[in-house]
């Protein structure tokens, strides 16, 4: 299986009393108040060289994404973060989870982008296309809710067909029309960079995702159990869409936590950890639900992932994180141990560890990315060894042997 | 009352309801949809044939797909009007509903004679903004809708977690999404621009409390529009319901 690496970027100094005193980390959370750019500085460097390091030490991708107007995650551009990283790197392939591409108008400016990072780092891109968490996209950038689906799978369909299309073509979409349409550069890879699909548990996404055979990763903070009613769902549409039930096309995020024993995972990582769940998911949950944004169909499956369960009230502690399987942590083996039954059990080909969280120091990120690389990644690799990855870059000969 | 469903020529399904006897109104409800339901309908029926068209997606949000902009909504009313052979119609909109109705009268001048806007969307002021009803949680909107109210009538409480619960939700989410859809993110979609073309004899009412769209938008309305005065009750954005008996004079009063 593969294991990549992958970074929220969390602004690193919100209060300790921020949950009491603000109304929500995304939206409306004061930035001319609370962002200092000299900390921003910081963080951004710090994480750039986390993302770098973990490249260097074996992990399969490094990934980032999208967010906008919050204190949750600094990269309303991603493509700007895997630039940077294009540039540093030569091993790790880069994920970008991705691009919320209905936001863009038009969206040749995705095809476009997405195009130059693969061709700056030689067929190293993986296309994430992501419809936006509802904060992001309704709120933030202003996207009507009620068409967003509909855009973005217009959207989608379009920066496909201009990275194949053979010829110059003209588009007269719903949301965009281009008399002429003819990126260049176009992308390194043949027929173009896997395409991978963030969810947070969309019913209409999972059977979208079988039938153009597109990876789909499900997203969310609550571990095991979480998977089971993200994944269990794609599993069905995929049996329903006639496909194999390769793991390769699941992806899932975790936590990931290493230390020598249960009780100094605690105390080197709890307080990151309840950084995070505290006050990183302070979300207003009107933000978190503008009609329309998820059909009636998601609502009747009760599928409706990070922002309900986020918001769901009960007093966290590190324990009750680790207990419900919301964080990986433990010594190596423990690690191993819960790692491989999440993606045996829910066939996870791909999996994207969140090596920092919350307000993490740059020490011991990179403390927990090393021992993860060394002590957990090799003991991972063998399982789903009998699958063919398919949705992984195939970057040209020519370009592996110039690394 | 009774319920109908009539078949357009551009295939955008339209659910009526009609109630009363006597001279037509076209009665465009706000936000929240009643159907069958509806006191401001029921106290207009007493004088009036009612017509009540439910906004195309409310049922269903596909149900809405090519009508696109409030344009389309607003030819699509054109439309209906010519179906039911209604000309000189007498149109009450009340919020979501009244800006729809001052989009068709902008939009097609000669179908309207009289215009009854009561708190509707449709303009903008940055230093009093109309209030961001659909970050409110579920059970917010009814606070926000009656916040003001002088004379509040019982509304049936929704009932908590159980299926019923979950599917009136599921309605309500609907509802909001075909409002969404039409006023995001801002309910300001050009009709400034387009007031001036209004024939009809208008008047405005609002509710003086009114906590989502503030009462002073009724002046911009009457100053934009050519044949129109207002009339201001104590009362919430929920003003007709709070007083339907009045309103139900004023429909009938000449502005």
């Amino acid at each position: 299986m593969k294991c990549h690496f992958f970074h929220l970027m969390p602004y690193p100094a919100l209060p300790e009393d921020f949950k009491q005193r603000y109304h929500s980390v995304w939206v409306d959370a004061p930035a001319a108040e609370l962002f200092d750019p000299r900390i921003g500085e910081r963080a951004y460097n710090d994480y750039l060289d986390q993302l770098e390091y973990a490249g260097e030490v074996g992990f399969d991708g490094i990934c980032v994404n999208e967010h906008h107007s919050n204190g949750y995650g600094l990269m309303p551009s991603p493509n700007l973060m895997a630039a940077t990283l294009a540039r540093r790197t030569t091993k790790p392939k880069l994920v970008v989870m991705g691009n919320s591409v209905a936001l863009y108008h038009p969206p040749i400016r995705v095809a476009e982008e997405m195009a130059m990072l693969d061709v700056i780092s030689g067929g190293r891109l993986v296309a994430g296309f992501p419809v936006g968490s509802p904060m992001d996209v309704a709120y933030t950038m202003a996207e009507n809710p009620a068409t967003l689906r509909d855009k973005y799978y217009e959207n989608v369909d379009f920066i496909l067909k201009a990275w194949t299309e053979k010829k110059v073509w003209a588009f007269n979409g719903k949301y965009s029309q281009h008399r002429y349409v003819n990126p260049w550069p176009r992308p390194m890879q043949r027929p173009h960079p896997p395409v991978w699909i963030p969810g947070g548990g969309s019913v209409e996404t999972w059977d979208w995702c079988v039938q153009h055979d597109y990876l789909y990763a499900y997203f969310s903070y609550f571990g095991s159990q979480a998977a089971h009613k993200g994944l269990d769902g794609y599993w069905q549409a995929v049996e329903r869409g006639g496909k194999e039930p390769n793991p390769y096309r699941a992806g899932f995020n975790t936590f990931v936590a290493v230390g020598d024993d249960d009780a100094h995972c605690e105390q080197l990582y709890g307080e990151a950890a309840l950084y995070f769940y505290d006050r990183c998911l302070h979300i207003y949950p009107g933000f978190a639900m503008p009609p329309g944004y998820v059909s009636a169909a998601t609502i009747r499956a009760g599928v409706m992932g990070r922002i309900e369960a986020a918001t769901g009230g009960a007093k966290l502690s590190w324990r009750s994180l680790v207990d419900a399987g919301a964080i990986a942590a433990g010594s190596p083996d423990t690690v191993v141990q819960k790692l491989t039954e999440l993606c045996r059990d829910h066939k996870i080909g791909h999996l994207m560890m969140l090596g920092h969280f919350g307000n993490m120091s740059n020490e011991l990120a990179r403390y927990n990315i090393g021992r993860i690389a060394k002590e957990i990644l090799p003991r991972l690799r063998p399982l789903h060894s009998e699958w063919e990855d398919r949705w992984w870059p195939k970057t040209p000969a020519l370009a592996e042997a110039a690394q | 009352m009774s319920a109908e469903r009539i078949d357009l020529p551009a295939g955008v399904p339209q659910e009526i309801h009609r109630a009363g006897k006597g001279k037509p109104v076209v009665f465009l409800h706000g936000v929240e949809c009643r159907r069958d339901d509806d006191a401001v309908v029921a106290a207009l029926a007493h004088k009036y044939t009612v017509v009540a068209p439910v906004t195309p997606g409310y049922a269903d949000i596909a149900d809405a797909r090519e009508l696109r902009d409030v344009h389309d909504l607003a030819l699509h009313y054109d439309t209906l009007l010519e179906t039911l052979g209604i000309d000189d119609a007498v149109l009450v909109g009340h919020s979501f509903g009244g800006m729809i109705a001052a989009e068709i009268a902008a939009h097609v001048p000669k179908r309207v004679a009289r215009l009854v806007l009561i708190a509707p969307l449709g303009l903008w002021r940055d230093d009093d903004p109309v209030a961001d009803l659909p970050a409110r949680l579920p059970h917010e909107v009814p606070e926000l809708l009656w916040r003001g109210a002088v004379a509040k009538p019982a509304t049936g409480a929704a009932p908590a977690n159980d299926a019923d619960g979950l599917e009136r939700m599921i309605a309500a989410m609907q509802g909001l999404a075909t409002v969404a859809k039409f006023t995001w993110p801002i309910p300001d979609k050009g009709l400034r621009r387009r007031l001036h073309r209004i024939a009809a004899d208008t008047l405005v009412i609002w509710g003086e409390q009114d906590a989502y769209v503030p009462a002073r938008y009724a002046d911009d309305f009457v100053a934009a529009i050519p044949r129109a005065r207002k009339l201001i009750w104590p009362g919430s954005h929920m003003v007709p319901y709070e007083r339907p008996a009045d309103l139900v004079k004023a429909v009938g009063e000449k502005a």
